[in-house]
């Protein structure tokens, strides 16, 4: 990938990642996102190793959707380690999931979560937070860096 | 606790008898002692008879002054007898007497031979008067032992009568003074233990670890086992509670996360259907499109509402002072529409989890609100009535009410009156207010009639004048 990547998507249902890619694309907001479907992945992107060693590591994404149950590494173990690392402490990270469990959400923000999104159930909703989403993250927000 | 003092009492009365015996044996050595210096006495004036006797006879040269001196040949053999019973060293002593009787006898016997000069002669030389002054001195000397020796015995005896005063005296005192400590440990002991009792009781209700075992074969450590085994019941109850609480909790968890999933899906992709293939679904299956995406709504409405139950049923109550009136008025706030009505008097404050109490307040005035809607508009009241224990608290609508009969499923999970195509809902909210009210150690109960509206009442407990 020559272009540098705006949005990283970890997710690990293909239905959710599929409807999720399909309101981004709507709104032109996929053409620099990559989608992983584990958290081990995401680590190895983020900190250039493993399969991502040849990556500048210097380069981050402008935002992480995260989700919170993900396989091998899970949401809020991915969350810990970017924020708890100077190099990557900055990047924006959204957690979206399905669960408003209250846990979920006071751990998220302990770690230093930048925003919590419950997925609706009803597509014309998830669509429009997911839309809301992308924009806010690549058009509103000013990001540190 | 008996055996220490019982052991020094014993002790205490070996001492006085052994005192008795001390005083009976010093009583006949005294005795002994006097006799011993009458006797001696007595010898020495035999003695002395003798000598008398014979210095007579040699003075006069008559035979009838021998007669003392017979007489107290004749007594002296019992007298030195009894000496020698009496104290054998005091006759030892006194066996100079014989030296003294030897020479006595061989005067007599030059006397008797006509001899008189020749004894005479002896006399003026002393010979006599040399023997009987040290025979006397012997005796002086017996006597002055025997006086020694009983100075001795007197100050032995003081001595010991101070020693047996003080000992009686220390020892009855020490004797009491240990009984009445062994009560008093006895006494502390069976406090102390009891205490531990009392202790361990407290502990357990704290839920803390508790004090080693008591120990022991009375009743109390039998209390003590018996209590242990409790608490290990009670303990091996708790844990299992716990496991089946965290399975609940792992499940509640799981499906909170796990459910949602399949459902946005279902939704998701019946709206894509209808987006994306409308033509060849005509009205009808854009319609039964339509129903699939509201079912899966539901499900998931469904499945947070039991989460919430679950939730209001295992959350622990923090309990606080709830101003009712102010809570009331803010939960009206939020549901009511313009114009829909509520009565609200001063409540008395209740104690209790705030957010709870505030998703009763929240359940309540919907039903109420939504049972009256379309039912000659919303008149909603609120009362309460402070009690001792228990403030008693009603909210009453004009809508449509139910019917008594049913009065009993009316506080289920998932159960519900009225058709979802007449009233929405899930049938949960009811469920939940009994179960903080319950949990608040109140009860709720409601009255009604088909058409005349409802009256739900329920208790929670006041809150206390000092806060």
């Amino acid at each position: 990938m020559s272009e540098e990547v705006e949005i990283l998507l970890v997710e690990d249902n293909p239905r959710d990642l599929d409807l999720t890619l399909r309101v981004l694309r709507k709104h032109r907001l996929a053409n620099r996102l990559l989608a992983l479907s584990d958290g081990a992945a995401a680590l190895d992107y983020i900190f250039a190793r493993g399969e991502y060693a040849g990556r500048d590591g210097n380069s981050h994404p402008r935002v992480i959707f995260l989700d919170l149950k993900l396989p091998k590494v899970d949401g809020l173990e991915v969350l810990r380690e970017i924020k708890s690392d100077p190099r990557t402490k900055l990047i924006p990270v959204v957690m979206i999931t399905s669960s408003a469990e209250e846990r979920d959400r006071v751990s998220s923000y302990t770690l230093g979560v930048n925003s919590y999104v419950v997925k609706p159930i009803d597509f014309d909703s998830f669509a429009k937070t997911m839309a809301d989403l992308g924009f806010y993250w690549l058009a509103v927000n000013r990001a540190a860096q | 606790v008996v055996a220490l003092p019982a052991v020094a009492l014993l002790i205490l009365f070996g001492c006085l008898m052994w005192a008795d015996d001390t005083r009976e044996r010093e009583r006949s050595a005294e005795l002994r002692s006097g006799e011993t210096v009458t006797v001696v006495y007595r010898i020495l004036g035999l003695a002395v008879d003798c000598e008398t006797g014979m210095r007579g006879y040699a003075a006069t040269g008559m035979p009838l002054f021998t007669e003392p001196y017979d007489r107290a040949v004749a007594a002296l053999p019992a007298e030195m007898q009894r000496l020698r019973d009496l104290a054998p060293s005091a006759a030892a002593e006194l066996s100079f007497l014989d030296e003294v009787l030897r020479y006595q006898r061989s005067m007599l016997a030059l006397l008797r031979a006509g001899k008189r000069e020749e004894a005479v002669a002896r006399i003026a030389r002393q010979e006599g008067k040399i023997l009987m002054d040290a025979f006397r001195l012997r005796a002086a000397r017996v006597v002055a032992q025997v006086r020694r020796e009983q100075i001795v015995r007197a100050e032995q005896s003081s001595r010991t009568r101070r020693i047996l005063t003080a000992t009686a005296a220390v020892g009855s005192t020490g004797t009491m003074a240990l009984t009445i400590t062994m009560l008093l440990g006895f006494a502390n002991r069976v406090t102390g233990r009891l205490g531990a009792l009392r202790d361990n009781s407290e502990r357990l209700q704290r839920g803390e670890t508790l004090l080693p075992p008591i120990g022991g074969d009375d009743e109390i450590a039998d209390v003590d086992r018996a209590f242990r085994a409790m608490a290990e019941a009670l303990e091996e109850g708790r844990l299992a509670l716990q496991a089946a609480n965290h399975d609940l909790e792992s499940f509640s968890y799981s499906v909170s996360h796990d459910l949602r999933a399949p459902l946005r899906a279902v939704n998701g992709y019946a709206q894509l259907l209808e987006e994306e293939h409308a033509g060849e679904l005509g009205e009808d299956g854009r319609a039964e499109l339509a129903v699939i995406r509201s079912e899966a709504v539901r499900m998931s409405q469904l499945i947070d509402d039991l989460l919430s139950f679950s939730r209001f049923a295992q959350r622990t109550i923090s309990a606080a002072p709830i101003d009712m009136t102010a809570l009331a008025r803010e939960v009206w706030s939020e549901i009511a529409a313009p114009g829909e009505e509520i009565s609200l008097p001063p409540l008395p404050a209740a104690s209790g989890d705030r957010a709870m109490v505030r998703q009763v307040l929240v359940n309540l005035l919907s039903n109420a609100v939504k049972f009256s809607r379309g039912n000659g508009g919303v008149r909603v009241e609120i009362s309460g009535i402070p009690g001792a224990e228990l403030n008693t608290y009603s909210v009453r609508d004009h809508g449509v009410g139910f019917d008594m009969r049913y009065a009993g499923k009316l506080f289920g999970v998932f159960q519900r009156l009225h058709s979802e195509s007449d009233f929405e809902g899930t049938g949960v909210g009811l469920a939940i207010v009994q179960r903080v009210v319950t949990r608040h150690g109140g009860k709720v109960w409601a009255e009604s009639k088909p058409g005349e509206g409802a009256r739900f009442a329920f208790t929670l407990p006041a809150a206390r004048e000092d806060g």
